[in-house]
């Protein structure tokens, strides 16, 4: 038996936020509340809207305000799929707030001018997204707004108006009233951060908030049936679309040091599990630019700022992209149980359709992922059926490790393929000895995918077509790699008419 | 009939090829527009749920009972 050593901790029974300029103190309330049925159903506050009540639509998009590295950051939520506890320490601010004394925000007599609004129905979900890129401090541009309402769908007016409206207004340098109480508000915030553990409810329903690996790890330990929640981006569904009675949980979102970025002893970057989409874009870029862009459409901004990298493995999801494009550089898992933490490569992880290796009170506490040495290549592509916001009807990363032309081996990771995130063993043993200068030698590697995988018919793609295009993807990315001049990205076709 | 005079085709065309905004849009950009949705529901509104029967024409005979049941399911909520 393994023991877990306690030490006397200072528990608050009460998650606290700030809301319409002043302090809310909640210490009751069910541990799967939403943000949005605490808005609509308990404050009366109907102006942010239910739309697909699964983080997809962004009608429901709220901003929170929250001190990061000292600064205040704006970032939009799904108030769907956000848990009510999940506010804690943060500012939360809604559309009705823009507004005051009846004078429209910049942002809302833009949207007015421009006619960028039509059922009207998406519209607060928009100006809040717009909202957050106001106060980004940065001027936009076409394609930044394109990424920032990505996960904000619009069925009626059309974006080009709503686009117009934002060029004008987010100019970088915000001159609204939050721009003017930034410096209150941020103390204001400062003032609510603790180190204390959060625990609201009871043992048997309870949303707990550790502050610290340990009391995590000695909570998880005593309650192992407990759902841990990170970003909830997935968990949020389990409540809104399953109706699951989740009684227990443990949110991670205030665990010190749990976000952290560390190099690894063999120069790996060491991400931690709660470290968000958003947060980790510019880590994964650094290390290939197809993970850069990869991550631009993974989920939406919104998604972005709310998933974690930890979250995207823990939950096992055959088609999270985040999986087999790590797959493919090599990761490890690192994964903790009260005080015994191992390692595994990250493929090991997933043992089948919604099965990890993961004991019962262990948790995954982060993802070690190998740069690239000078002689590893490293392709990664997703196809779905809309370019943003979308889940993969296939998703293929390859790390191809070479001597001159000579492929000396392979990693390649697949989703979307099978009933968890996996390699294709028999297509990269296809590889090995291969010549990049002989296009003819890779097609045996291409075709092997076929004794690799076994895909399913869904509504995103037929197995026929998923085994069609990985062969293709991994042509591609073998194309690529060689050096030949054929053009294989929509930029470099646009580029050549 | 013609118009009597320039003033009335003006009045007339005040609207024709001028953008307008929309009549609702100040509300729609505060979240200040009102949709069935957002409207409270009064309080003992009866909740219908719609079952299908596979006979265009036929008899309801034992399955009434059910759905009295159910509704009395429903009603002890």
């Amino acid at each position: 038996m393994m023991s877990v050593v306690t030490r006397p901790i200072r528990v608050r029974n009460a998650v606290r936020f700030l809301f319409r300029g002043g302090e809310v103190v909640l210490d009751r309330f069910s541990p799967r509340a939403t943000v949005l049925d605490w808005l609509r159903e308990e404050m009366r506050a109907k102006g942010t809207k239910e739309g697909c009540a699964e983080g997809d639509c962004g009608a429901c998009t709220v901003v929170l305000a929250r001190l990061k590295a000292g600064a205040l950051a704006y970032e939009p939520f799904n108030a769907c799929i956000l848990l009510l506890g999940q506010l804690d320490g943060a500012e939360l601010i809604t559309i009705e707030d823009l507004a005051k004394g009846g004078e429209l925000h910049p942002l809302q007599r833009a949207m007015v001018d421009h006619h960028a609004s039509q059922c009207g129905f998406c519209t607060p979900g928009i100006v809040m997204s717009l909202f957050a890129a106001y106060h980004s401090g940065a001027p936009q541009t076409y394609n930044a707004l394109c990424d920032q309402l990505a996960g904000n769908l619009c069925r009626c007016t059309g974006y080009r108006p709503i686009i117009a409206a934002a060029l004008e207004t987010c100019n970088g340098a915000a001159g609204d009233r939050f721009a003017a109480t930034a410096g209150s508000r941020a103390a204001a915030l400062a003032a609510l951060a603790d180190r204390e553990d959060v625990f609201v409810g009871d043992e048997a329903a309870f949303f707990a908030a550790p502050a610290s690996l340990d009391s995590l790890a000695a909570l998880y330990a005593r309650f192992p049936d407990a759902t841990l929640v990170a970003g909830a981006t997935d968990v949020g569904l389990w409540i809104t679309k399953q109706l699951r009675d989740l009684k227990r949980i443990i949110w991670l979102g205030r665990v010190a040091g749990l976000d952290g970025v560390r190099p690894t002893a063999d120069n790996a970057v060491s991400l931690g599990a709660t470290l968000t989409l958003e947060d980790a874009a510019p880590l994964l870029g650094a290390i290939h630019s197809d993970l850069g862009e990869l991550l631009r459409r993974f989920g939406s901004k919104q998604v972005r700022a709310s998933g974690t990298v930890g979250g995207n493995i823990a939950n096992g999801s055959p088609i999270g992209d985040l999986a087999p494009a790590l797959i493919a550089l090599g990761s490890r898992v690192v994964l903790r149980k009260g005080a015994k933490i191992r390692a595994l490569p990250l493929e090991d992880f997933f043992i089948a359709y919604g099965k990890q290796d993961r004991d019962p009170g262990e948790f995954v506490a982060a993802v070690e992922t190998p740069r690239l040495a000078a002689h590893q290549h490293y392709r990664a592509f997703k196809v779905s059926k809309r370019l943003d916001e979308d889940i993969s009807a296939v998703m293929l990363a390859v790390r191809v490790d070479v001597d001159g032309r000579r492929i000396l081996g392979a990693r390649i990771g697949c989703g979307g393929m099978a009933a968890t995130p996996k390699r294709a063993a028999n297509a990269e043993q296809a590889l090995i000895g291969v010549s990049l200068d002989k296009q003819a030698s890779w097609r045996a590697a291409c075709a092997a995918l076929s004794q690799d995988f076994a895909p399913l018919t869904d509504q995103r793609a037929s197995a026929a077509y998923r085994m069609t295009v990985a062969a293709n993807l991994l042509e591609k990315a073998l194309l690529e790699i060689s050096g030949a001049s054929t053009p294989t990205r929509i930029g470099m076709l646009h580029a050549a008419e | 009939m013609p118009p009597n005079d320039g003033a009335d085709l003006a009045i007339a065309t005040a609207v024709v090829h001028k953008p307008l905004p929309h009549d609702s849009a100040v509300l729609h950009v505060q979240g200040a527009a009102n949709y069935v949705d957002d409207i409270g529901e009064p309080v003992g509104t009866l909740h219908i749920a719609i079952g299908m029967a596979d006979k265009a024409c036929g008899r309801l005979k034992g399955w009434a009972w059910t759905l009295c049941a159910r509704r009395r399911a429903w009603s002890s909520f």
